[in-house]
Order: structure tokens, then sequence, then C-alpha cells
């Protein structure tokens, strides 16, 4: 296979905003190309045991752990360095960072203005139709709340390429066809159909994401990478699910490691990954 | 030496030989100053608080359990080495991943295969990374549950990977399951997205992309469960073994020890000491197996011993008595 380097990546990145430009696109509230800046976001969610909602269920052991091991993996050992990164943890983290712009959430300031995000937290239905995020602590009750909904969430009309989403059932059978409307441009959202253990599974994901040592190891594609990962402290119960634009985006690499994809224009379809767990 | 200095030794000694020996007899009843304790793990989902009945029958009638040492596994470049050369890997290995483990790479014009060895644990994986033979762009030609069975057996067998002790009663418990499918499905009308309901999604095309051989492990006649309890044949197209994962670290045994009995650790459960997940409309757990098994932790981590716990499998009822879904829990069984 053929390897992209970091130059010829800065060159598409430059086509892809020029073809925008001269096409108009630039500009409308639907821009499907990457900044060029390579980043990562996280955000880890454990503390949740001071809740009201989520006192009897206990606290995340894993989660925020987790989540930095991901990021810090990114950020020491690929091309993630742009300062657009972020982590965030417990009640820092907040359901605006990932809540679509047009709703009154920040995604383009967040979530959608980094690469590869990673979330790890509670999610369930307690007060929605369906399985949302669930955060701890929000401040602007006009603009957030403590669950981030399906509807809420449009990815990849900023930044986003790929979304790890380590929590239960969000791409269940019953929740999948929802959380599919977050598709907006970004390749993959990756999750599960079953319920997820709280595992420190963060740095195994970035593990095989990433060729850090060149003679031995080897970069994994996204997909790859997040079945593979999880797999390593995930039970066989455990069902774990990809969706995509494209079924070439289910080749994907992150940036500096591989081929990318290109944006894909969301449509009425998308393809599904899913992997059972050893 | 005068009688009363004779019968004063004779005192000290018989006093030092029952202190010595009485660690050991605790060591035998508490399992002595080892950590046998259990990381179990939390779901990501708030669990309800429902309540149990206890529908099983043939408890475990154990009073005591053996604990098992793990041999500390020799992992070196080396031994990686002899691994892959059986694997037809060629040339050298090194340490990757934070320096976790030692890998080979085979990479070949055509396919690229990876072995990988975790340091903590000796545990393997083999896969061929490029291309994705996973997920095939077209349907796969898939072999028979037995088919896909067998050639999973032959290829440890070849490779060495098959543990003598993965044999149990004169054969292989291995299990074949689908390992990954891929589809294509179109989404929910906008309209209804913001409603509630149980939409399941159209499915416009689907299939299996490869089988996966689960291979149970036992210790002592007791299954092994956990996050370290992991090996696993995955097998594609024209019956192509595409990856392994094969935790299986080596244990001697410790020590006896005292455990609680089924009915102490069904309370321990119920009153939250143990682990488990149920969904919030989960009104009853129904528990109908009650079972000792051998903790395994995960592949990354060190782990010294391997202890007995209790595991708890049965069924979540809604308030309908309608089942939601099946149920898990555990609890530790050493007191």
């Amino acid at each position: 296979m053929s390897r992209k380097p970091f130059s010829i990546h800065l060159i598409r990145v430059v086509l892809v905003v020029s073809i925008l430009a001269a096409t108009g696109l630039l500009g409308t509230s639907t821009v499907y190309a990457d900044d060029g800046d390579e980043s990562v976001g996280a955000a880890g969610l454990g503390d949740y045991n001071g809740d009201g909602d989520y006192k009897d269920s206990g606290d995340l052991d894993y989660a925020v752990e987790s989540a930095e091991g991901f990021y810090d993996y990114l950020r020491l050992y690929s091309c993630f360095e742009c300062s657009d990164s972020f982590f965030k943890r417990d009640n820092y983290a907040r359901e605006s960072h990932f809540k679509r712009d047009d709703y009154g959430g920040l995604d383009y300031m967040y979530a959608d203005d980094v690469d590869i995000c990673w979330f790890q937290g509670h999610s369930s239905k307690l007060y929605t139709p369906h399985h949302a995020l669930s955060f701890i602590y929000y401040e602007e009750p006009d603009k957030e709340d403590k669950y981030l909904e399906c509807s809420e969430a449009k990815w990849g009309d900023w930044d986003l390429e790929w979304m790890f989403i380590h929590s239960c059932k969000i791409l269940s059978d019953y929740n999948r066809p929802y959380w599919a409307w977050a598709r907006n441009g970004i390749h993959l959202i990756c999750g599960a159909k079953t319920l997820m253990q709280d595992r420190n599974d963060g740095g195994n994901v970035a593990d095989y994401l990433v060729d850090d040592y060149g003679l031995f190891d080897w970069a994994h594609t996204v997909k790859w990478s997040w079945f593979h990962g999880c797999d390593l402290h995930q039970s066989s119960a455990v069902t774990l699910c990809v969706i995509g634009e494209t079924h070439e985006c289910g080749d994907d690499y992150i940036w500096c490691e591989g081929t990318v994809c290109d944006d894909p224009q969301r449509d009425s379809t998308y393809n599904v990954w899913t992997y059972y767990c050893i | 030496m005068t009688r009363k200095e004779i019968i004063g030794i004779i005192i000290a000694v018989l006093l030092i030989a029952a202190g010595g020996s009485y660690p050991l007899y605790s060591d035998l009843l508490r399992g002595g100053d080892a950590d046998f304790g259990v990381d179990f793990p939390s779901v990501e989902a708030p669990s309800g608080n429902p309540g149990f009945e206890l529908d099983a029958t043939d408890l475990p009638p154990n009073n005591t359990m053996m604990v098992y040492k793990v041999e500390k596994p020799v992992v070196t470049t080396d031994s990686v080495r002899e691994i892959g050369r059986r694997l037809g890997f060629e040339g050298g290995a090194g340490y990757i991943d934070r320096e976790t483990k030692i890998a080979m790479l085979d990479e070949g014009a055509e396919e690229v295969r990876q072995l990988s060895v975790w340091i903590n644990s000796g545990a393997v994986e083999y896969a061929i990374v490029y291309p994705d033979k996973l997920y095939p762009p077209e349907p796969p030609n898939l072999p028979s549950e037995e088919e896909a069975r067998q050639i999973a057996i032959d290829f440890l067998a070849q490779s060495g990977l098959l543990p003598a002790d993965a044999r149990v009663g004169g054969s292989y418990e291995a299990e074949v399951v689908t390992g990954g499918t891929y589809a294509i499905e179109e989404e929910v009308p906008e309209e209804v997205l913001e409603g509630g309901g149980e939409i399941r999604p159209e499915v416009v095309e689907e299939y299996v992309t490869h089988l996966l051989v689960r291979f149970h492990r036992q210790i002592d006649g007791f299954p092994v469960t956990g996050s370290g309890n992991k090996f696993g044949v995955r097998i594609g197209d024209e019956g192509e073994v595409i990856t392994i994962l094969k935790v299986w670290r080596e244990v001697t045994p410790y020590n006896e020890v005292v455990i609680n009995t089924p009915e102490q650790a069904y309370k321990e459960l119920k009153s939250g000491a143990g682990s488990y997940y149920a969904p919030l409309d989960c009104e009853k757990v129904v528990v109908e197996q009650v079972y000792l098994a051998y903790w395994m932790e995960p592949l990354d981590e060190h782990q010294e011993y391997v202890v007995p716990v209790y595991e708890f499998k049965g069924k979540c009822l809604d308030k309908d008595g309608e089942y939601l879904e099946d149920f898990t829990g555990w609890c530790e069984a050493v007191k």
C-alpha cells in the first residue's frame, strides 16, 4: 500500500479548498474540507457519583484515564499537534462542545474543530427518546443540558473526520438509524451496538492508529483500530459497530499514517460494519 | 543442662513451631497476605435497581478452591522470533507501542502481516493487517462452521499456538460464530428523527464478512471469565486465517483457600458488593445459573494470581414480566 507523506496531504487540502472556493461552496453552512491542521479532541466523564441522575450507578473509574490516554498518545506520537486540540474531563466536558452550532452548540470550536475525537462516558435514554451522550454539568440552560441527543449532533461540516463514542448502545439497531443523522461530512462514527464496559481502551486504540516506531510497527485503519483496540479489554458480549458515509471511508487511516478518503457528500444511505468481540 | 533448662528449651521450640505454622494455617483459610481482590468492570450506562429471584439449581458445593499463581511470561526478541519463525516470519523483532509489546512485521508487495506479543501477559496477536480481509468489498466464500473450527485448530497446531490444555474431554472447546458483518442501510425520514419509537434500520444489502472461532478455556474443570478470557481466530474468504488473539497465561497451583457459599455470594450480589448491570426498565432479575469461574485480567496487565469468582447468569424482566435482555453478574468468592 502507499502511505501518504505529509506534503501530499497538504497539497490535497489546498486542492480541495481551491475546488470548493471555485465552486462557491465555501462560506455556506456545509463545508466539507479538512483545515490542514491535525488536531485531536477527547472528553472523559467518570465522576458521575455526585450527579442526581446517576448517583445509583456509580462512577466510571477508567473513562477519564482512557480518554486522556487516547489524547496524549496522538499528541505525542503522531502529527496531531495543532493547538486546536482539546481534552476535557468530568465537569469541564460539556454537551455544548459536541452540539451543532445552529442549536446553540459550540461544536465548531471543539468536537467539529478537530480531526479526530473521543467521547467516553455514560449514555442512556433516561430523559430522551433514544440513547443520548450523558454529561455531568452544564452552565447555560438556554444553550445546553446534560444530554446530547442524536438530533443535536451534526458532525463533519467543519473539520471532524472520525468520531469515537466509547459508550453503550449508541449504534444499536434501534439507535443507529437516528444517530446516522449526525453525519454531515464526517467519515466514520465508531461506537457499539451493545453495552460497553468502562475500560481503559483509549491508549490501545491509539496504539493501533499510529506507526510510532517504524521498523516493526504498522499503522492500522481507523475501523481496525477501534475494533481491535477495544477487543483487547471488552468482553465477548460486546458488539462494536462503525458507520460511514461511503465504503471507501472504511479504509481510512488517520492523517499522516496512510490514505484518507475524500470528504464524502451526505446521502440517505450509510455503510455499517459490525465486529463481534472475542 | 538442668532439667528446668531442658523443659524451657522444649517449650520455646514448641512455641516457635506453633507460631511458624499459624501463618500456613491462616493462608489456607484466608489466602495469607496475597491480594486476591478482583477489579470487576462497570458498564457505561446507568444501571437499574431491580429485585432478584434465585431460580438456579445445582449450586456449587465447594467449600475451598485452588488459587493459581501466574508464571511470569518470558517475552524476548528471541522468543518472539521463534513464534514468528513458525508463522513464516523472517528477520528481527523489536519493541512497539510504548514498549508494551515485541513485534515482527512481514511486508510483502500484496500483503502485510504482523505478529505482536504482550510483555505483561505473553498474549499473542497475529494478523494480516493489509489489505483488510476482515471486511472484503464483496461477499466472501466462507467455510462451514465445522470446517472453520478445523481450520483454526490445524493452523494453531501447525504454528505452535494451540495450548496442550486447550483439549478438554478429548475435544476442543471451540465455538464458531459470526465475526463481522457489512451492510448498507437507509436512514430514517427526518420527520421521525425527533420522535420516540423504535425503528429498525432498513437494510439495503448485508453479508457476513468473516467467522470467529472462540476457544473456551477451563482451569481444573472451571470456566475462565473476565476481560482476559480471550482466545479467538478470525477466518475469512476461502477459509483463510486472518487474525489470532490468544491470551493464555500459564498457571500453577498456589494455595487452597476457603470460599463463600453461593448463598452468601448471592446475598452480596444483591447488596451491591459484586458487579452487575441491569437496564433501567429492568424490574426483576431471575438468576438461572450460579457457578464458580476463574477470573483473568486483561492482556496488557500484569496478573499475579488467578482467583475464583462466582458468576451469575440469568435474565432481566420488565414490569410486565417480559424478557428484556440477558443478565451477567460477578461476586468475589475468596473469603
